[in-house]
């Protein structure tokens, strides 16, 4: 609460309040002096309140005239319309035709300084809408090149806030979607590209013209130049060709992947390729654009949200401040321009990375593809269009149904069952795959506080399922199977998948846990123990899959010559398999050093003061166990497992040695696939040094052993170190 | 910070008020609780709220409250309104 001034002086300032009605049979009535009167009266700390006041419930209310929460403090302007009769947005620009361009240009990159702002969670009324000039397209009618680029910056906007929309992962991020009270007029917009285009072909013109010899010039002397100084003509043309066209682009990609079942894609990357060549000819055009202006040095122009480093014309966030919530919005701080072009080159990359799908039908792929998406923690822009790619009309791709894509995954062909579409199970498979597509397609935390969530309605089905298929199954034996109906041993195969993948969702969401650093070191031996057997199983599973697979398509090539055998599917599978393999053998070797060590003293203990061992164990794996993942005791069977482990027996177990001979053996298979060729290497490494530290610890105990990541983000590496 | 406060009455408390007039002024205050009282504030706002509590340093929560602002500084000039909730001025 602000101190009061003690000044008697607040009577003079009668309101000017016959706008504001006091209500039915009243009239409003002075009660300044009364209250000061009381309040002189008041001990300290009284207050004069009804019974109902609650003091706890009054810290809530929202103080006046505290910029945190009073979101109406009148700043600068009252009004959009004050500012602008104030001059504050000003059309034209300047007179003068060079500051009118450089103006221009400064606009146009602040704009993009604040996009890119506004894609890294804050809203659009503080950031691109804080242009005047965005707010109030109308008014620039009569300048094409402004008008046209505000259009087609509103219809940007639009496309993505849609694009995020439909994917409903603005759940993470609340700010990015709210539009409420913005003016968006979608056909207005839509006439901004074909105005940019012209403008654009004009500039172009004027470009070739100044490029011309004095003689050819002469002929094209009818173009109305930028501005005056024909010297710097040039120059100022190539800087808003890159710009124009970089928006350009960039709406056209957007457009391009918006098409459905990913038919837009391959433009797109064309698209993709013309907006990261021009963002390079920005970085050319900042030199001259930095020309005149005094330089206060190094830091500062790194810190500015233009290439010139001039402030714009015509934005005002504080404008927007009550479009939304009774409170401010945050306080924001804008990229910096540098920084607002990286942010587009790794979106332009993460876009193009989904473009790059293949769209196969293969379930192994685009789980792994995703998986390899997310590597590069791809912002939610990209991860939306991802969403939408994967996931639309409940299909995959738009296009093929989960039961297709199912079914062939353990080698069967469901596409002409169509009774088996409208089963239960099929239906409610269909939800889960889509659900848990979209929850890979999430950012890490919320990622991986999904999978763990889903991992019991995954068990759920896959029980209630088991009964039914039993069932039927028993049922069915008496009969000799009809040709043409092959229901049940889809149903059959696919119940018996439902565990792998299940492991599947157990094993990334175990993982995860690495990438979000939820383990200290001294629970990673029970970590890595998890890891183990949920890797065991899954290896175990997805090895049953292949053989399943490859005889199956071994009897289908031999009795049909002209059959097609998926070759390069069954190889990438069938490597996929060992490394699982090679990643099992070193979570086990892992698991024993890291138990071996804490065994004998030369480890932290996981037991602290507050928890015990039992209870640590509990809060990590809660979420598994209650999915019966694995069936038995865990916790039992790790102490168990984990308890005789002894340093001087460690050199004779094989597994980071059989990790590193598997390594070795499928790198040439990935050779294709770089993103998979890095990681078994990582793996190979991890291997190779840890046989190297366990010779060294089995020896001598008086070494210090930590655990790093540098080789693989989530299989350590024991560091030796002499005490 | 300066303000003004100005509180509806129907005729029916002007008169008890004016017959209660022998009352202390933190009485009278008492009575004025969960009335209306429109609230004048330097930067030229309006507050209209249900009178909920003062304090000695002339702090006050409003109930229920709404805003009013000038679209423009210069006078005659359309107000604009919205709601805010509970506010301490």
């Amino acid at each position: 609460m602000q101190p009061v001034r003690e000044e008697s002086s607040s009577i003079h300032h009668h309101p000017r309040n016959s706008s504001i009605p006091s209500g039915d049979n009243s009239v409003w009535a002075d009660v300044s002096p009364l209250l000061s009167a009381a309040c002189s009266d008041l001990h300290e700390g009284e207050l004069i309140h009804g019974d109902n006041f609650n003091l706890f419930a009054a810290m809530s209310a929202l103080e006046i005239m505290d910029p945190k929460m009073d979101s109406g403090i009148v700043s600068a302007f009252s009004s959009i319309d004050e500012a602008i009769e104030s001059g504050f947005a000003p059309v034209p620009i300047s007179s003068n035709s060079t500051v009118n361009v450089e103006s221009i240009i400064d606009i146009m990159d602040h704009l993009l300084v604040c996009e890119a702002t506004w894609h890294m969670g804050h809203s659009l009324a503080q950031t691109v809408f804080s242009c005047i000039y965005v707010l109030r397209p109308e008014r620039t009618s009569s300048q094409a090149l402004l008008h046209s680029y505000c259009r087609v910056i509103r219809a940007t906007c639009r496309a993505v806030v849609s694009v995020v929309s439909d994917a409903r992962t603005n759940e993470e991020d609340d700010l990015f979607t709210m539009t409420y009270g913005l003016p968006f007029n979608g056909d207005e917009d839509a006439k901004g590209l074909p105005l940019l285009n012209a403008v654009e072909e004009t500039i172009c013109r004027q470009l070739r013209a100044c490029k011309a010899t004095s003689s050819k010039k002469r002929v094209l002397e009818e173009l109305e130049p930028l501005q005056t100084n024909p010297q710097l003509e040039e120059s100022f043309c190539k800087a808003l060709l890159c710009r124009i066209r970089f928006r350009k682009h960039f709406l056209h990609t957007l457009n391009c992947m918006r098409r459905p079942q990913g038919r837009g894609l391959e433009l797109a990357r064309k698209h993709i390729a013309s907006c990261i060549s021009e963002l390079d000819s920005f970085l050319e055009s900042a030199e001259f654009l930095r020309i005149d202006v005094v330089e206060n040095g190094e830091n500062e122009i790194e810190e500015k949200t233009t290439a010139s480093g001039r402030h714009p014309i015509g934005f005002d966030p504080t404008l927007n401040k009550r479009l939304s919530a009774p409170t401010p919005p945050r306080a924001i701080k804008l990229l910096s321009w540098k920084k607002a072009i990286d942010y587009y080159v790794k979106l332009l990359h993460n876009l193009d990375q989904i473009c790059a799908f293949s769209m196969e039908p293969d379930l192994d792929y685009v789980l792994q593809s995703v998986i390899q998406f997310q590597k590069s923690r791809p912002d939610l822009v990209s991860r939306a269009h991802l969403q939408l790619l994967l996931v639309q009309d409940g299909k995959l791709y738009g296009r093929d149904t989960f039961l297709a894509i199912c079914a062939r995954a353990v080698a069967l062909d469901a596409t002409r069952d169509h009774a088996l579409q409208k089963n239960e199970y099929i239906l409610q498979l269909g939800q889960l795959m889509t659900n848990l597509l979209k929850i890979l397609c999430a950012n890490t935390p919320w990622q991986r506080r999904k999978l763990g969530k889903i991992l019991n309605d995954w068990s759920i089905f896959r029980v209630q399922m088991g009964i039914t298929v039993g069932q039927a199954m028993q049922q069915d034996t008496s009969r000799t199977p009809k040709n043409g109906d092959k229901s049940l041993v889809i149903l059959n195969h696919i119940y018996g998948w439902l565990e792998e993948q299940i492991n599947w969702v157990a094993l990334r969401f175990l993982m995860l846990g690495f990438d979000l650093e939820l383990y200290s070191p001294s629970e990673y031996c029970m970590v890595y123990w998890y890891i183990y057997i949920t890797l065991w199983k899954l290896a175990e599973r997805a090895r049953f899959r292949v053989l399943i697979i490859v005889n199956t398509e071994e009897r289908k090539a031999k009795k049909n010559k002209d059959y097609h055998r998926d070759m390069a599917r069954e190889d990438r599978i069938s490597l996929c398999v060992l490394l699982l393999q090679c990643q099992t053998s070193l979570a086990q070797g892992l698991t024993v050093m890291l138990s071996a060590l804490r065994n004998q003293g030369m480890c932290i203990k996981s037991e602290g003061p507050f928890n015990t061992e039992n209870e640590k164990f509990t809060q990590h794996f809660e979420l598994l166990q209650k999915a019966s993942l694995p069936e038995y005791d865990a916790y039992e069977s790790y102490t168990e497992s984990t308890s005789h482990t002894r340093l001087d027996y460690l050199p004779m177990y094989e597994y980071f040695r059989d990790a590193q001979k598997i390594a070795k053996d499928i790198k040439v298979g990935f050779a294709n696939d770089p993103g998979k060729l890095a990681e078994v290497r990582g793996l190979e490494q991890v291997a190779e040094h840890n046989i190297i530290a366990v010779n060294l610890i089995s020896r001598d105990c008086s070494l210090k052993v930590s655990f790093e990541f540098n080789h693989h983000p989530y299989f350590a590496t024991a560091v030796v170190r002499r005490s | 910070m300066e303000r003004d406060a100005e509180t509806s009455t129907s005729n029916a408390i002007v008169e008890s008020t004016s017959q209660g007039s022998d009352l202390d002024p933190i009485a009278r205050v008492r009575k004025l609780l969960f009335r209306q009282m429109l609230v004048g504030i330097k930067d030229g706002r309006f507050f209209l709220g249900n009178f909920h509590c003062i304090d000695k340093q002339g702090n006050i929560i409003l109930q229920d409250t709404v805003e009013y602002r000038s679209i423009r500084r210069s006078s005659p000039s359309p107000t604009e309104q919205r709601c805010l909730g509970m506010i301490l001025l």
